[in-house]
């Protein structure tokens, strides 16, 4: 355990490192700089604020310049916003946050007592209606399911369509669109792997032993049959947390995504590349902690590594 | 391609079948795989005839406006109604399916060649080679590669004022940056091999390396590849959508789905049609693309098939 967190904090680091210099490639060596708006600022104050973001200088010295202020766990200024990004994201982070976690929960609750009442009905009517409904579910990209649901709950709940944030209730759509998707894999991949482990001998053994069928699917049958639902969780978490652009976008919330899209396409040089390194620790982070649930979870897995 | 020789008594009597034939037969007998075949085949024909056909009967393009005649819902004159310059929502659609099915086709063949390729040597040659060419991998996953598309795709952007330049980058950045698992799947799959009778045979004849690799070992692994990438080209497409969606796909006036759903989502209440239509057909492709993925991973691969 110890060995596999200090593993991964090395690895982290040449992977934070391209990360951060191919960023700032990107962005250092596009023409059109961050200035460039329709309404170019007059030709004295754009060289003060060339001057002031140091643009002007090698690049090399910015290169240095910016990345020891990331040792310094200080990601600089935007170029657009007169805002250090360290602030933006203490900001917007949450907003995506909460997003991102409402729909991992909906995603795991749903999925897998869906999944596992499929297996526990195999082909039942349910088990057939509840797989039909995942695989539409699948198939239904979440800027599509956003705006429906926009439309569903403004057309017959008389909601008001969920744009801005206020309150605890305007989440609720946004991580639903966000979530369904990912429920619907969960509910697959749980009633796959349950039906796998229902065919195993210590499930016979606990049949024999008169323990009630729910007992035996609950409690045996689960915990085997959660284990690759734990693994895609870590590519799933990742992904909803980089899926929230677009929930992000249509229900006009405040949090990171937003702020990245505005920023690439204003080429806004320092928060492109600072958002870049934020995400990229924050997917592994994810992925460790992914990790180190899955070895509790499985004792084989856990054993293997000590 | 010579037929498996049938060695027990019981399979002798009927005809020697290839693998590929079995898989194909276990695939027509798949009844959902079949109709989801065919919803493909509808769309392709939609997609591709469908543009020729439009223009033919009513004469416009997927850019024609007809301002006086903007955001109808759909009539005989306009199947999917049009958007608020007057411009045929459905050939925008057909449209969009066009670019769809493009990058679909062109970024899962550049995924597939450069992961057929790294996974096949780093599995054959094996050693340090193999250590460091699966570093690279591990690398590449542990990072937000849509942030980087994101970020690429935007400095790009201001370089290539060429739209069609453009679209085509973005299919190539898509198309590099998706090869990860299906090169570790080539890779298992050669390791598994390598050590077969069939590879020391063509060593023992004096076959050199690439050619036991890309003619004896690689052709062995199809089967998963083509499950995976056909797996693969609904997230690909839902990619090109969704950097549309963001503005930073292929660009208006052209069209694409995202493009479409972008626009249609913003009047989503007035004006509903301009999301629906293009968001079903939509979910249907990737819908048919889902199943036929599991149509083929059964038919091509009937150990790992699901019981039940």
């Amino acid at each position: 355990m110890k060995r596999l967190v200090i593993g991964r904090i090395l690895f982290a680091i040449p992977v934070l490192l391209v990360v951060f210099s191919l960023g700032f490639l990107l962005m250092k060596k596009t023409p059109g700089g961050p200035f460039d708006a329709e309404k170019r600022p007059p030709p004295e104050v754009e060289k003060n604020l060339r001057k002031r973001y140091h643009l002007d200088d090698h690049w090399t010295k910015q290169y240095w310049r910016e990345l020891s202020g990331y040792l310094r766990f200080d990601l600089g200024k935007s170029l657009k916003r007169e805002q250090s990004i360290n602030e933006i994201i203490r900001k917007a982070f949450p907003v995506s946050a909460t997003i991102g976690l409402i729909a991992l929960l909906f995603a795991v609750a749903v999925g897998v007592s869906l999944g596992v009442l499929a297996a526990s009905r195999q082909n039942s009517w349910f088990d057939h209606g509840a797989m039909f409904i995942a695989i539409m579910a699948i198939s239904t990209p979440s800027f599509v399911l956003g705006p429906l649901l926009v439309l569903v709950a403004s057309m017959w709940l008389g909601w008001l369509p969920a744009a801005r944030l206020d309150g605890a209730s305007s989440y609720i759509l946004p991580a639903l669109a966000l979530g369904l998707i990912y429920a619907a894999s969960i509910a697959r991949l749980a009633r796959a792997s349950v039906l796998d482990v229902i065919r195993q001998d210590y499930i016979r053994t606990a049949r024999a032993k008169g323990l009630s069928e729910g007992k035996v699917i609950w409690k045996h049958a689960v915990r085997a049959g959660l284990q690759p639902v734990v693994t895609y969780l870590g590519p799933a978490t990742a992904s909803i947390m980089t899926g929230g652009f677009v929930v992000e976008t249509i229900f006009q919330l405040p949090g990171l995504g937003t702020y990245l899209v505005t920023a690439a396409k204003d080429s806004d040089a320092t928060m492109v590349t600072a958002l870049m390194v934020f995400y990229a620790s924050l997917l592994m982070m994810m992925n460790l902690l992914v990790d180190i649930a899955y070895g509790w979870i499985d004792p084989r897995v856990r054993d293997a590594r000590s | 391609m010579s037929a498996t020789p049938m060695l027990t008594g019981v399979a002798a009597a009927a005809p020697p079948r290839s693998p590929w034939r079995e898989a194909w037969l276990r695939l027509r007998r798949n009844r959902v795989a079949v109709a989801c075949g065919l919803l493909l085949i509808g769309i392709v024909l939609f997609s591709i005839a469908g543009p020729v056909l439009v223009k033919a009967t009513w004469g416009y393009t997927f850019d024609s406006m007809n301002v006086a005649y903007g955001a109808h819902g759909p009539s005989l004159r306009h199947w999917f109604g049009t958007d608020a310059l007057g411009r045929d929502l459905m050939v925008r659609v057909m449209y969009g399916g066009k670019i769809a099915l493009g990058l679909g086709i062109i970024a899962t063949a550049i995924t597939t060649v450069i992961g057929v390729i790294w996974g096949g040597v780093a599995g054959y040659v094996g050693g340090h080679i193999d250590n460091a060419m699966m570093r690279v991998v591990d690398v590449l996953y542990a990072l937000p590669l849509l942030v980087i598309i994101i970020a690429i795709q935007a400095s790009l952007a201001a370089k290539f004022k060429s739209p069609d330049a453009r679209l085509v980058l973005m299919f190539i950045l898509i198309g590099c940056l998706s090869w990860l698992t299906i090169a570790r799947i080539v890779r298992g799959q050669i390791l598994s091999l390598k050590n077969r009778e069939f590879v020391e045979a063509a060593r023992a004849v004096g076959a050199p390396g690439s050619r036991i690799l890309f003619r004896h070992l690689v052709p062995n692994t199809l089967g998963p590849v083509i499950v995976y990438a056909t797996a693969s080209i609904p997230g690909i497409m839902l990619t090109e959508a969704f950097l549309s969606f963001l503005g930073l796909g292929v660009q208006p006036p052209r069209s694409s789905w995202g493009v479409l759903i972008s626009d249609g989502s913003k009047q989503l209440l007035v004006y509903p049609w301009m999301l629906i239509f293009p968001g079903l057909v939509m979910a249907l492709t990737i819908l048919a693309l889902n199943f036929l993925g599991d149509g083929l991973r059964d038919a091509l691969d009937p150990q790992t098939r699901k019981v039940g």
